[in-house]
């Protein structure tokens, strides 16, 4: 298993008792990611293909970092899987969950 | 994963290897690389294969001179740079086997697969692991002025897989490539850490050892601080104890020497002066080395010491014989010299001054003198002097003063009566800076050089007991009173015989023994040397003629270095070879000479010449052309010889009418020659002669001789010189005045007897003598 080209930015915050996991995370399909759990840690991973190409472009610089990501998240408790559910808009994906 | 997408473009890069997991900046400029980069770019993933060169020197490496373990890697940034090469942020991704390079494109592209790294397990591992990360806390401490000091344990907590942190250390440690491929290739973790905790331990010896060196150097400084210090507190102690610094001791040896030296009692005030005077400066002072200096002259003058005399004038006669061939009467004179000079040392006899041609002996004569009378001997070249204070020293107010040479050669010979010889007294020069034959005036002088005073020393030193000797080519340029102080010794050119003879005696076996063979392994016969002579040489002296024999040598030398053992005896015939084509011909008598053409001789000072006086008869024309670089004194005897011949037209049976019609025109050759003196009269008045009657002058005979108005013929110089240089050119008969007849006993017999000569008092003598009447 290689190890993963970048890891993306991602707030975490909560409200009444729900909490809330945002990743920034633009430019991704969302056949090209997922979401697993495993105790307290949430694990989101998946690629970002550069699919804005074509064979006459030449790159003068670059910044953005595709390939494969990986991101884990321990959060202060254990994960209820059922209540697990994402959405993703605007290039932010947003995890909702909470406390088993 | 099929095939097709195991194929990324490939980066060869230099001098480093990329770990996966690790991340690192790389500048790209290879066209190659920078292409394959950009290809890169268009993928989706932004991925390719990194892999190290083997060898860094070679642009554009083939598969073989690639590892073939390399990393997958992930282009984090990139951006172009000024000069043309782009900058990369790279992360590793996985190792990667590269199993086929595809040249084809403008970029290399890998054909790959997947190698995991390893995974292994065991207590080893973990000790090891321990060990190695206990190593490089070490390292850290040792490296702390380094950039990644004191951070290094920080970069090794951020990880713990035990194979991230050998990567790691990769990049900090001084590692080369092939050892850096070795871990990149490891085929278990335990590997990875044995060769890990290898290299760590290596570095720490280094830096350890770099450490005590830069400590030992630090403790080197302060060492040498510690002594100056302890130094000075020596000085301090000592003047406190009343001892001596090194230059009181320096001081001390001088004072120990001063008097030991004997001075006289003038010179000993001012040494004993100049003494107290050093004392008192520092001796940093630049003073202080120039009365150190100055003392120094005044102890090692030889003020009173001198060579004990030796004069056995036989043996001196011996020591002259043996160095020179002939010239008896010379050595009579010099002998007549020694003798006075035996019977009375207080008379200051005259200084004696060789004159002759170059060659001819002066130098070594003096060294004979010298030999003979058990003196040292220290010849002064005065040739092109014209500072005066060259002799008589600079005053020592002036910066980088030094004595007069007379002063320095009688400290280097270390007694006050050696033999001093004055090369070329006749090529002293003189300009604003003082006349420096003024100054010899005062050496030379016996009455006044008892006090010579050298400006440097100021002080009057002893040169009475000196023997001068002078040498000189020509006495014209020789300032009158100079000449009067010194005796005259003329050494005039010599014969072809005895050239012959000095050849044999010295000159051959001087040159063989310079080669350092045997004499008898050379041998130059009689007619070689003669050949040489005559043909190679024109001189009144042997110079010449000793390097053509050194050149006879040298070629035949050549022969006994190529191992040849038996004795050469050179040829005529070979001396074409060896020396080349004939340099001089003797001067071939003219075969018929036309009416007007007459032959002199003359005193040059290389010896004598022949040379022919020319005159014609210009038609129509009116008085007396004369041409040939001719002085003042040439073209009035000229003149003369005219004004005699016309006088005495009448008598001589010259119709007048001839010279009253025209005019005369007399040439000397060669024409770039400056020639003069009077004793080309007699030629010029046959010359004249023979032009008028249409009488051809006798080919056979040569004349010299100083006319008057009234047609006697008066004595002139050179005599010898003239008789040699006639000799030479195969003129038998020669026309003398009378008055000259003294100077053919120094002729050798040989050569009196070979030749006729005709002594004149008359022109009408030397008229009946030399026309031809047939």
């Amino acid at each position: 298993m290689s190890i993963p080209g970048w890891e993306p930015p991602a707030d975490i915050f909560h409200s009444g008792g729900k909490w809330f996991v945002k990743m920034e995370l633009a430019g991704i399909y969302p056949d090209d990611f997922s979401i697993a759990h495993s105790g307290n840690k949430l694990l989101i991973h998946g690629r970002r293909k550069d699919r804005i190409h074509n064979k006459n472009l030449l790159y003068h610089s670059m910044e953005i970092i595709y390939s494969r990501f990986e991101r884990v998240i321990e959060l202060p408790f254990v994960i209820d899987g059922s209540s697990l559910c994402w959405v993703y808009r605007d290039g932010m994906l947003l995890i909702k969950l909470e406390q088993a | 994963m099929n095939s097709n997408e195991n194929l990324l473009p490939l980066l060869p890069i230099k001098e480093m290897v990329l770990f996966p997991h690790m991340q690192h900046p790389l500048v790209v400029g290879r066209p190659r690389s920078i292409a394959a980069v950009e290809n890169a770019l268009l993928s989706e993933e932004k991925t390719l294969i990194v892999v190290t060169q083997k060898d860094s020197s070679i642009e554009n490496p083939q598969q073989e001179e690639l590892y073939s373990i390399g990393t997958r890697a992930l282009v984090r940034k990139m951006e172009r740079l000024p000069n043309n090469s782009i900058g990369l942020s790279l992360r590793g991704l996985e190792r990667v086997k590269i199993k086929n390079v595809d040249f084809t494109e403008e970029y290399l592209q890998a054909n790959f697969s997947v190698v995991p790294l390893p995974t292994d397990e065991s207590d080893e591992i973990e000790a090891l692991h321990r060990q190695v990360l206990e190593q490089a806390t070490q390292l850290d401490a040792l490296m702390s002025d380094r950039w990644f000091g004191g951070i290094l344990p920080q970069l090794l907590q951020s990880v713990e897989e035990p194979l991230d942190h050998v990567f790691l250390l990769c990049s900090v440690l001084n590692l080369d490539v092939k050892q850096q491929q070795d871990i990149l290739e490891t085929s278990s973790r335990l590997q990875a850490l044995k060769l890990m905790h290898e290299y760590l331990n290596h570095e720490i010896l280094i830096l350890g050892m770099q450490q005590d060196i830069a400590k030992q150097a630090a403790a080197n400084v302060t060492q040498e601080q510690r002594q100056y210090m302890l130094r000075r507190q020596l000085e301090e102690i000592q003047k406190e104890l009343g001892e001596k610094t090194p230059e009181q001791a320096e001081i001390e040896i001088l004072r120990n020497k001063l008097n030991e030296a004997k001075l006289p009692a003038p010179a000993k005030k001012v040494a004993n002066k100049e003494l107290e005077r050093l004392q008192r400066l520092p001796s940093a002072a630049q003073d202080y080395q120039l009365t150190y200096a100055y003392l120094e002259l005044l102890i090692e003058l030889p003020w009173k010491k001198s060579t004990k005399h030796k004069l056995d004038l036989n043996e001196a006669r011996q020591i002259l014989d043996a160095d020179h061939f002939d010239l008896e009467k010379i050595k009579d004179r010099i002998i007549e010299h020694l003798a006075i000079y035996k019977l009375n040392p207080k008379t200051r006899g005259a200084i004696l001054c060789f004159v002759g041609g170059p060659g001819v002996g002066k130098t070594s004569l003096g060294a004979s003198i010298a030999k003979a009378l058990g003196r040292e001997f220290e010849r002064i070249s005065l040739g092109g002097l014209h500072d005066e204070a060259e002799l008589r020293g600079h005053r020592r107010t002036y910066i980088g003063a030094m004595p007069g040479r007379i002063i320095q050669a009688i400290r280097r010979r270390g007694v006050n009566n050696p033999l001093i010889m004055l090369d070329e007294v006749d090529k002293l020069g003189h300009d604003y800076r003082g006349d420096p034959a003024a100054a010899l005036m005062e050496i030379l002088d016996p009455a006044q050089n008892v006090n010579f005073h050298d400006n440097y020393l100021d002080l009057d030193f002893d040169l009475s007991k000196v023997f001068f000797v002078a040498t000189a080519n020509t006495l014209e340029t020789i300032p009158r009173p100079l000449l009067d102080r010194m005796e005259i010794i003329r050494l005039s050119g010599y014969t072809e015989e005895e050239k012959i003879e000095i050849a044999k005696r010295y000159l051959v076996p001087r040159q063989i023994k310079d080669v350092n063979l045997p004499v008898e392994k050379i041998g130059i016969p009689d007619d070689v040397l003669q050949e040489v002579i005559r043909h190679y040489t024109r001189e009144a002296g042997v110079r010449e003629l000793e390097r053509q024999i050194a050149a006879i040598v040298r070629k035949t030398a050549v022969e006994f270095a190529d191992g040849r053992k038996e004795p050469v005896t050179i040829q005529l015939n070979q001396l074409a070879n060896i020396l080349g084509a004939e340099r001089f011909s003797v001067e071939k008598m003219r075969q018929n000479l036309s009416t007007g053409v007459s032959i002199g001789l003359a005193w040059t000072e290389a010896g004598g010449d022949v040379l022919f006086i020319e005159s014609v008869l210009i038609p129509n024309g009116s008085g007396l052309t004369l041409t040939g670089q001719l002085g003042d004194v040439m073209k009035e005897s000229a003149q003369a010889a005219q004004s005699y011949i016309w006088s005495r037209a009448d008598a001589l049976g010259i119709p007048a009418e001839k010279f009253n019609n025209s005019g005369f025109h007399i040439h000397v050759p060669a024409g770039a020659i400056p020639k003069d003196g009077p004793s080309a009269g007699v030629t010029i008045a046959t010359s004249l002669i023979s032009l008028i009657t249409e009488k051809r002058v006798r080919n056979d005979t040569a004349m010299t001789g100083e006319i008057t108005l009234s047609g006697l013929v008066l004595p002139v110089g050179g005599i010898k010189e003239k008789v040699l240089a006639a000799r030479r050119a195969g003129l038998l008969r020669i026309i003398l005045p009378k008055a000259n007849s003294k100077d053919l006993d120094e002729l050798a017999d040989e050569v009196r007897q070979e030749i006729e000569f005709i002594l004149v008092s008359h022109l009408d003598e030397v008229f009946a003598a030399a026309i031809d009447n047939q």
